[in-house]
Parts: C-alpha cells; sequence; structure tokens
C-alpha cells in the first residue's frame, strides 16, 4: 500500500534525501528490510534448481542428478493443461475486473458519506468476511447451493421454478466463485482506493462544487481520475499473480466435485491433486517455478504496455 | 557505510547466538534418540519419557527423546526433516510420512545389515509381514505387528439391525456377502426417512473386489494392485505359471469392477445412496449420528468394541469377504538416513517389539495415573487422562499391548489367527508387495498423472451417482489416451524382472 502512494512522488535528485539530508541515513533505515529481502526471496531462489533435478533427500541438492524439463513435462503433458490454463487466467481476468470495479464503485460511494460514525460502520462490516477461512465460507456457499435442502433451490421453488443441480451445472460456476470472492474480498481492497481517495486535494472538490459540478460529475471527473494510478499499480501487481488461483476458494467452493472440474479446475487445485500422487519436492518447484514465471513475464508485459500509453503511471 | 555493516555484523551474531541455545546437548554422553510420532501432545509425556528411559538405560543403554507432532503437519515436517538432513533418529512410516516417498528419495537408512543385531525383530515379525517395509529388495522400515490379513467388513448400527431382525426376523450377524444385505437397506428406507441407508461418499464404503456377493462365482481371484484411480489388478494365470497386470476396467470376463459400479448406480437409483453424494466433503458428523444404516470397511476381530469407543452406540459387523494377505505399510518405523546411532535405534524398535513393559508404558502411560488394571492384561484408561495417545499401532507390536473395553481377551490371539489365515490364502491368491515387489513409479510419472487425473474426473464409479453404461467406454478411451498400456507394460516389465530376480518366490505359490 505504502508502494502505490510513492508512486506518484516525482524521483529526486540524486544522492539527496529529503530536505537534502544525506542519503546514507535513508539507506541504513533500509538496510534491515533489505536484509531480509535478500535473505528470505534472494537466497532460496538458488533453490529452484530444484524443478530441474531429481531431488533425493540422501544425495542432497547439488548431487541429486539433473532431469532437464521433465518435472516441467509432467504438468504440461496434461490433456488438461489448456482448460486448467485457461481457466486459470480467464477467471483471474474476471476477478480484477469486477473486483476492480466494485472495489472502486464501493470506495467512491464511501468517499460521499460525510458522517464518521456510518463509514466506520459500513467498512467494519463490508470487511467482516474477508477474516472468514474459505473453509467457512465453502460451508455457507453449501447451505446456499445445497441441491435439495438449499437455500438458493428454496427459493427458486417458492416461485415456481425447478431446483437447479448447481453442483452438477459447471456452467454457473464462474459467477458463483466471482460472487463469493468479491463478497469475501471486495471491503478488504476497497480500503485501499478509500485511504487514496482521501489524500486528493479538497480544493478540486470545492473548485468542482463552485463550478456547479453535481456529485455524479465530481465522482467521474475528479474522483475516478485520482483513482488511476492507484488502480493500474495495483492492478499490475494483480497481475503477476495471473496464474495463481486461490486454493481455498478453488477447492473449498467447488467442493472438489468432478463436474465441475470444466470450469472450477484451476493450477493450484491441478497442482494439489498432482502432488497427492507424488508428494515430489522437485515436482512442486517446478510447478512454483512456472507459476513464477508467466507472473514475472506478464507483469513485465503489462507495464510495458501501461509504460507505452502513459509513461507516468507504470510502475517501473 | 561501517555504521551499516556494524548494524548488519551485531544483527547476525544475535541470530547466531539465538540458534545456538536452541540446541541443548548431552553434557555425560549418554546417547539420546529423537524418536517422532504423530500425535497430540499430551502433558505427561515427559513422564511417560523418563519412565521409559529408566527401561531403555537399563536395557539398552541410551535415552529415547520421543516428540509428538501433531497428524496434520508430521508429512510436512519429516519431510523438511529429510530434506535438510537431519540427524534423527527414529520416525513413523506409513500413512503419514509415506514409505514409498521416504525410501525412493533416500530418507531413510538401510537396514539389512542392522537387523542382524536385533533377532528380537526378525523372530516375532514374519518375513511376509516385513516386506512391507522393503523397497527394491532393501530394507528400509520396520512394520509394527498388527493386523496385516485383509477381508471387508459391513457394518451397521445395531439400532437399525435390531428393529430389522424384530420386523423381518433376519439377523444380520448371519450375512456372509453383501447383497444379503439388500433387504436390511430397503426397509431403513421405509423406516427412517433421515437415514442413509448406505455409505459411499467420496468412495469410502463402496463394493470392493472380494466381496463374496460380487466375487463367489467367478474362478479368478484379483487384487487390486494400484490406486483407486485405474482398476489395473493382477491376475494369476495358472496354464503359465505366471502373473499378468490387466487392466480391470476393461475385462469383463476376469473383473467385476463394472458390475459393481453398476450395482452402486442401482442404489443410487432406488435412494439407498444419499443423492447429494458428489459433493460430500467430510461425513464424518453425520456417520456419528447414526446416520448411516450400512458402511464397509476393514475387518478385523472384536471392531464392535472399537466402534463403540469412536461411536459412543452400538454396531454389528459381519465379515463379506474372503480373507487375503494385506500390507503392513500404514504403520511402520524407519531410522533416519543420518542416524548417527543406528544401532542403538534399531535395539529400541527390537525393544518396542518384545518388551511389554516399555511398549505398554509408551501406548498407555503410568498405572494409578493414566490407566486402571482391572485384569491381568486388561485396563482401563481414565476420562480426561493428561496421557492419552489411544494408537497403540504407532508404537510397536500391537499384539503386547494391554485390553481395553470392548476387546475380547482373546482379541490378539484371534487377529493372529486371522493374520495366518491371510498369509495361507495368500499361496493360493498372492499379492506381490507382500512378496517382496514394488512398483516404481518414477520413470512414467507424467503417464500416472495424467491416467489418476482421468480417475479423478469419474469418481461417480465409486459414488453410483451416475449410470456407468453413460460413461464406462468414454473413461476406459479417455484412459488409454492418457496412456494407461504405458503403466501396465512398466508395470509387467517390473514384475517380470522382481520374479526373474528372484525365481524362489514363484515356488510357494499353488498354482
Amino acid at each position: 500500500m505504502a508502494k502505490s502512494n510513492d508512486v506518484a512522488v516525482k524521483p529526486r535528485k540524486k544522492g539527496k534525501g529529503i530536505n537534502g539530508t544525506n542519503t546514507i541515513q535513508l539507506y541504513s533505515l533500509a538496510a534491515i528490510p533489505a536484509f531480509l529481502v535478500f535473505v528470505f526471496s534472494y537466497i532460496p531462489m538458488f533453490g529452484i534448481i530444484i524443478a530441474f533435478k531429481n531431488y533425493r533427500f540422501d544425495t542432497g541438492i547439488f548431487n541429486s542428478p539433473w532431469v532437464g524439463l521433465d518435472n516441467l513435462k509432467v504438468f504440461l503433458a496434461s490433456d488438461d493443461f489448456a482448460r486448467i490454463a485457461y481457466n486459470t487466467i480467464s477467471m483471474n481476468l474476471l476477478f480484477m475486473l469486477v473486483g476492480t470495479t466494485c472495489a472502486v464503485l464501493l470506495a467512491v460511494v464511501l468517499f460521499e458519506i460525510t458522517a464518521r460514525k456510518a463509514v466506520k460502520t459500513y467498512q467494519t462490516i463490508l470487511i467482516t468476511p474477508n477474516f472468514l477461512s474459505w473453509v467457512v465460507v465453502g460451508y455457507m456457499g453449501y447451505a446456499i447451493l445445497h441441491p435439495t435442502s438449499g437455500v438458493a433451490n428454496s427459493i427458486i421453488q417458492m416461485f415456481g421454478g425447478k431446483p437447479i443441480n448447481w453442483y452438477a451445472e459447471p456452467g454457473y460456476w464462474p459467477w458463483i466463485l466471482t460472487i463469493a470472492s468479491e463478497w469475501k474480498g471486495v471491503g478488504m481492497s476497497s480500503v485501499v482506493y478509500y485511504a487514496s481517495l482521501m489524500g486528493i486535494d479538497a480544493s478540486l472538490f470545492e473548485a468542482a462544487k463552485i463550478d456547479g459540478a453535481n456529485r455524479l460529475q465530481v465522482a467521474w471527473h475528479i474522483t475516478i481520475p485520482q483513482l488511476v494510478p492507484v488502480i493500474v499499480v495495483l492492478s499490475i501487481l494483480r497481475v503477476g499473480n495471473i496464474f495463481r488461483g486461490d486454493f481455498g476458494l478453488f477447492y473449498q467452493m467447488s467442493r472438489n466435485v468432478a463436474d465441475l472440474y470444466e470450469t472450477t479446475d484451476v493450477m493450484d487445485t491441478y497442482i494439489f491433486r498432482v502432488m497427492r500422487i507424488f508428494g515430489d519436492f522437485s515436482l512442486s518447484s517446478a510447478a512454483g517455478l512456472m507459476q513464477s514465471v508467466v507472473g514475472f513475464i506478464t507483469v513485465v508485459v503489462t507495464n510495458f504496455i501501461v509504460k507505452f500509453i502513459d509513461p507516468e503511471k507504470s510502475l517501473f | 557505510m561501517k555504521k551499516f555493516l556494524a548494524i548488519v555484523l551485531a544483527m547476525l551474531m544475535v541470530l547466531s547466538v539465538c540458534t545456538a541455545c536452541n540446541k541443548s546437548g548431552n553434557d555425560d554422553g549418554t546417547v539420546t534418540l529423537t524418536w517422532y510420532v504423530p500425535g497430540d501432545k499430551y502433558p505427561d509425556t515427559a513422564l511417560i519419557v523418563e519412565e521409559l528411559n529408566k527401561i531403555t538405560m537399563e536395557k539398552i543403554g541410551c535415552k529415547i527423546d520421543l516428540q509428538f507432532i501433531d497428524s496434520g503437519s508430521f508429512q510436512e515436517r519429516m519431510n523438511m526433516n529429510m530434506a535438510s538432513n537431519s540427524d534423527y533418529d527414529l520416525t513413523f512410516v506409513g500413512y503419514l510420512n509415506t514409505f514409498e516417498g521416504a525410501a525412493s528419495k533416500g530418507g531413510l537408512m538401510q537396514l539389512d545389515e542392522l537387523l542382524k543385531l536385533a533377532p528380537g525383530i526378525t523372530e516375532t515379525i514374519p518375513e511376509y509381514i516385513r516386506n512391507s517395509g522393503v523397497y527394491m529388495g532393501k530394507t528400509y522400515a520396520i512394520p509394527n505387528m498388527q493386523i496385516t490379513a485383509y477381508a471387508l467388513a459391513a457394518q451397521s448400527p445395531k439400532e437399525y439391525t435390531d428393529a430389522f431382525k424384530e420386523a423381518t426376523g433376519q439377523d444380520v450377524a448371519t450375512f456372509t456377502n453383501s447383497l444379503q444385505y439388500e433387504p436390511y437397506l430397503e426397509f431403513v428406507k421405509a423406516n427412517y426417512p433421515d437415514v442413509f441407508p448406505f455409505q459411499t461418499a467420496y468412495g469410502t464404503g463402496s463394493f470392493r473386489s472380494q466381496d463374496e456377493g460380487m466375487d463367489a462365482k467367478d474362478p479368478f481371484f484379483r487384487t487390486p494392485i494400484y490406486g483407486g484411480a485405474s482398476s489395473y489388478q493382477l491376475y494369476k494365470d495358472s496354464e503359465n505359471k505366471c502373473f499378468k497386470i490387466i487392466n480391470g476396467l476393461k475385462h469383463e470376463e476376469l473383473s467385476n469392477t463394472k458390475a459393481r459400479a453398476e450395482k452402486l448406480h442401482e442404489y443410487y437409483k432406488k435412494g439407498w445412496i444419499r443423492q447429494d453424494v458428489d459433493s460430500v466433503l467430510d461425513d464424518t458428523a453425520e456417520k456419528k449420528q447414526k446416520r448411516y444404516a450400512l458402511w464397509f470397511g476393514t475387518y478385523k476381530p472384536g471392531m464392535d468394541g472399537e466402534n463403540f469407543a469412536t461411536y459412543g452406540w452400538e454396531t454389528v459387523s459381519t465379515r463379506v469377504s474372503s480373507v487375503s494377505i494385506g500390507s503392513a505399510s500404514a504403520t511402520m518405523v524407519g531410522i533416519g538416513a543420518n542416524c548417527k546411532h543406528p544401532e542403538e535405534a534399531i535395539k529400541f524398535i527390537e525393544l518396542m517389539n518384545t518388551d511389554k513393559e516399555a511398549y505398554n508404558l509408551v501406548c498407555f502411560g503410568i498405572e494409578g495415573k493414566h490407566y486402571k488394571k482391572v485384569g491381568d492384561e486388561r485396563i482401563e484408561l481414565f476420562e480426561n487422562s493428561t496421557y492419552k495417545p489411544n494408537a497403540s499401532w504407532k508404537f510397536g507390536n500391537q499384539f503386547n499391548a494391554y485390553r481395553l473395553p470392548g476387546q475380547p481377551d482373546n482379541v490378539w490371539e484371534e487377529t493372529i489367527e486371522f493374520n495366518n489365515l491371510g498369509y495361507e490364502m495368500s499361496k493360493v491368491n498372492p499379492d506381490v508387495t507382500t512378496l517382496g515387489f514394488t512398483f516404481n513409479k518414477e520413470d512414467i510419472k507424467s503417464t500416472v498423472t495424467k491416467v489418476t487425473e482421468v480417475g479423478n474426473k469419474y469418481k461417480c464409479k465409486s459414488t453410483g451417482s451416475k449410470d456407468p453404461d453413460t460413461y464406462w467406454d468414454k473413461m476406459i478411451a479417455e484412459m488409454d489416451a492418457a496412456g494407461n498400456q504405458i503403466i501396465i507394460d512398466e508395470y509387467q516389465k517390473q514384475l517380470d524382472a522382481f520374479f526373474a530376480e528372484y525365481p524362489e518366490k514363484l515356488e510357494d505359490i499353488v498354482w
């Protein structure tokens, strides 16, 4: 979150910090986090080589035999891989689109409310679902969608409709999962946007008011444009995880029902099942590496596109 | 910059001091063996260890550090221990910390030489049971002696079977095959609207091969030998005196796999199987509430007593299959690959298999504190005891364990007899794993993955929710496309190589 705010700040002169103080102080302040990143994020990266080896406990990382891309092939060779990749990417895009829209709208609406107590109350209500685990949410979904005694089917039948066997119809699931994901996550993600709205220069709103703009016009011409940089940065960061599916969401909500794999099976649930067969270090590193490489490429590409359109708004 | 370096150095020093103070050494030079077992930590574990050490110091001259790790993270913790080449000494191997994974990746020490130091192990555990701990011809783990023969048991709450007996005069205890239960299922369906007559949730408890009702008329005996996904079966070719791996899904003349799936679907259509079976992830709570009238499980002498302890109500269990040889690979003990004191470790395994006092101490705690003796070999555990692992099969030779309420006095004699029966049967109907064969899947990983994935899509095969005629051919075609034949060929190749290397293993078999 801190990052998104920094982005708007213009680059300072080299060698000089705020008010011209010596940068050594800033560096020493950053030393501990940098050290931690080095220890916990860079040193372990060396473990990537496990993905290209048949790792054995007794021979260790160095002496285990190289197997090239064999571990990756276990995933790529699957006939289902195309479907799984498509599911993962399309569901993530859907979440991003719907999620960002909902979060921004919510932030704008909350921003319009001036009574402080009311804002806090709404925020608390909206954020609460975020703290429920997917297991719990999965059971709530089950209570709603249960084929015979679920709430959804009871309502459908009350209006004379035919009950739907939700757990046998993959077609509904992209939307069910989107709703579940938003219900749980929208409050938390709107907080970021709400916070950056607080930072907008109040004089802009006053000027708009004097010019006679109504609320909708203010939102459209001032509030949302001010949010664009944050939206862009958060989206670029989110794109990095495009090849990862939220395991809890996809596994717990769909209850691992085989009939739904067509739309609910994503990389992480697939990897989970493969791991259950072998439980192999090399395979899991290969899977993780593959997801990270795809994420890295998509981040760089997206950032490049953003830079191409508007260099000011790019992440790096 | 110097300042910065100084800070970093200072931090490193603090860190290294912290790690150093975690390690506590033995000052007096006594060997202490670390022993990892899955299970909850009990407050009195330290007391037990203290008592245990008195015995081990006297008998094998070392101390034991018994470490319980909760079951949920045991697999991961042991993976980490093995991956980091930790020098722990003893570990549970089996349903958690899987044997194939640990042995094939070099996480366990090879025990063949060490076993010579511990004759108690080879004397008490017969070779065919020890073969469960053999990988590629070498011993890597010692099975805990317990029930190893396998038979299928049909189990029902006594409440329903009593009502059934009253209404129809039929006693389920006299049944010998699962098909005889059909009138009972119908009775439950008609009289108990809240009860699901037959449990098949997530594939457990459905029909299995060897079921008398399904297989009795069949001239061939088959053992499902690899995973539920595809039904590879071992076919004894009596004419040519050899074994063939066949795909049970395809050979309807040799296998009842499809007949079983059809039967299940018939039950599903009759409403005997819950209609939401495909979306059930966990039904243990429902089972405890007596919401199933019939389920299948593994047969054990005295199992009704165990069921009573688990559920709090009585069950009636009947053996509905022939007996076959099973595997002991679910509960074993292994020595870590980097263990510094293998000799003491193997002697400790021997102690847990031969010494009643030490074994029962670890299983049940201290007399008067954690249990009371009510007979010579019979105890009752105290409620809210501060040491209650309740899993004597985790620690050693279960046939040395005290009897608990619900277990008949002769439970172990019966179990041994049952094991022997299974072993005798195995000469006619062998299971290659108990001969010491292990299927090595390393080279065909991606094919196994693909075929298993297809199997995952057709879970309905074991839940009964779909008509097999609508998907059977499609499933076979998809499995073949995924490379099913490659696995069968590889299996056959390894099996042939095994018998070529150990031709004497074929001698005992009754063709």
